[in-house]
């Protein structure tokens, strides 16, 4: 007795497949939008609002809103997505910051691809584990700021200069990834219902 | 298929940091930036106008307590100010006053003045009788010194004290002085009178029978005694008429001085004493 599966299954099998393959594609086009938006927004903000954060008179610098939100997207969503924030992110900010080399689409796209690579793996999925994840990449970017300042002027940067100036970003990415992570998962919660 | 996303987009992304270096050195850095700017850039002026709408609107009520404040710093600047202008009005009363007594004194350079306030006055139905200045005899005034003002006589010193002084006006009926009419050279005296004193007048008496005095006339101090110098106008002829009793003839004369307010005189500290030429 041969176990054949009768046509009527088979088409609705394939119905069902088509309608959940349609409606991911539909949630990754309102990704791809909401998602753009959100990280154009973000990245007016930190470069607008919060381009030099002073708390007590100290100055802070400013926060890595789209480094975190293409790891937070990574983190949420999947590597492929955290990634493409990542460069398309770090792109923008070079442009918009004027740097004379752009390394942060190609650090970006790293840490939003590895973030969704290892996010779950090494820790659990919350928030916690993230904001570790975020402390890991704003070192990462301020060690890329540390190689665009030799790139630029051929020597080591003063050790003040990192503890002063870039050591506070740091902290304040950091700080940023809470609200940041916090909107993305709104997001994506909002967006991808399958 | 992901890894082959992983490395289109990680040769992208090492292509743009390898071109815009390149670039940089070759100093054609702005193509890649200007793309990325470019694409942010209305985004950046969109939060750069939401952010001065927020900015602008914070500080209006931050600076309510500002705006109070200047309002109080202002409210004060302002009674300042005012104080300032009353203390101007007063300096310029002064100045005009000054400025008419150096006339005074230019007409007659033989005398010497002495300024002073009025701080105290006896007044009798309405006009001064007597005055209290601030000048005495530190300041070298003396009793029977004449007291002036640019309209005319006032007085004489009748009293000195270290630092005041009173002067008996020609109002007083205490009063007497030894006057001319220059027009006519017709010599009296005039002395303040209970009758006349109501309509802050004088009269001026003895008179001859025929004496010429007419309505309006000049009356001045004709220097006779030991008082006033001649000359310092006293009042005008308001009318005349003959005393029966005494067959003489009286003038009421209504004074150049405002009596019924005095704030400002001269003392007439030195002169040179003459009768003049119109004196009989």
């Amino acid at each position: 007795m041969t176990n054949k599966t009768p046509a009527s299954r088979v088409n609705k099998t394939s119905y069902a497949h088509g309608r959940i393959s349609s409606a991911r594609s539909r949630e990754r086009l309102s990704l791809l939008l909401w998602g753009s938006l959100t990280l154009l927004f973000l990245l007016a903000a930190e470069t607008v609002w919060l381009d030099d954060v002073k708390l007590f008179g100290a100055s802070f610098g400013s926060p890595g809103l789209g480094l975190c939100f293409a790891m937070a997207l990574g983190y949420t969503v999947d590597r492929e997505v955290g990634g493409a924030a990542g460069l398309i992110g770090g792109f923008l900010l070079d442009g918009a910051l004027g740097e004379s080399m752009m390394l942060r689409p190609l650090l970006y796209f790293l840490l939003g691809w590895f973030c969704g690579v290892l996010g779950g793996r090494l820790l659990a999925h919350n928030l916690p584990s993230f904001i570790v994840f975020s402390a890991v990449g704003a070192v990462t970017d301020l060690c890329r700021a540390v190689v665009c300042v030799i790139f630029a002027s051929g020597s080591l940067p003063p050790f003040s200069w990192v503890w002063h100036s870039q050591a506070p970003c740091v902290l304040l990415t950091v700080a940023g990834a809470v609200p940041v992570y916090g909107l993305t998962v709104w997001l994506v919660k909002k967006i991808v219902k399958t | 298929m992901k890894h082959k996303f992983f490395i289109v987009c990680v040769c992208i992304g090492l292509c743009a940091a390898l071109f815009t270096g390149v670039f940089a050195v070759m100093g054609w850095g702005d193509l890649l930036r200007q793309v990325g700017g470019g694409i942010l850039y209305p985004f950046q002026w969109t939060a750069r106008q939401i952010g001065r709408g927020f900015s602008g609107f914070g500080r209006y009520f931050a600076d309510v307590r500002g705006m109070q404040d200047e309002i109080e710093s202002l409210r004060a600047e302002n009674e300042s100010l005012r104080a300032d202008l009353i203390d101007a009005e007063l300096i310029r009363q002064e100045d005009r006053w000054l400025y008419a007594y150096l006339s005074m004194k230019e007409e007659h350079d033989d005398w010497q003045l002495c300024a002073a306030s009025v701080t105290a006055t006896v007044w009798s139905d309405g006009y001064a009788t007597e005055l209290t200045l601030n000048k005495g005899r530190s300041a070298g005034i003396q009793t029977g010194m004449p007291v002036v003002t640019t309209e005319g006589l006032v007085g004489v010193v009748c009293e000195t004290g270290l630092a005041y002084c009173k002067v008996r006006t020609i109002l007083d009926t205490d009063h007497a002085a030894g006057a001319c009419l220059p027009r006519s050279g017709e010599a009296g005296m005039i002395e303040g009178s209970f009758t006349e004193l109501h309509d802050g007048k004088l009269v001026l008496r003895y008179l001859d029978a025929e004496a010429d005095a007419q309505t309006g006339d000049v009356c001045v101090t004709s220097g006779r005694g030991t008082v006033y110098p001649y000359g310092i106008p006293a009042g005008t002829v308001e009318s005349v008429s003959a005393n029966a009793y005494t067959r003489t003839t009286e003038a009421v004369i209504v004074p150049f001085c405002d009596f019924s307010d005095l704030d400002q005189v001269m003392i007439l500290t030195a002169y040179e004493h003459t009768t003049g030429e119109g004196g009989p």
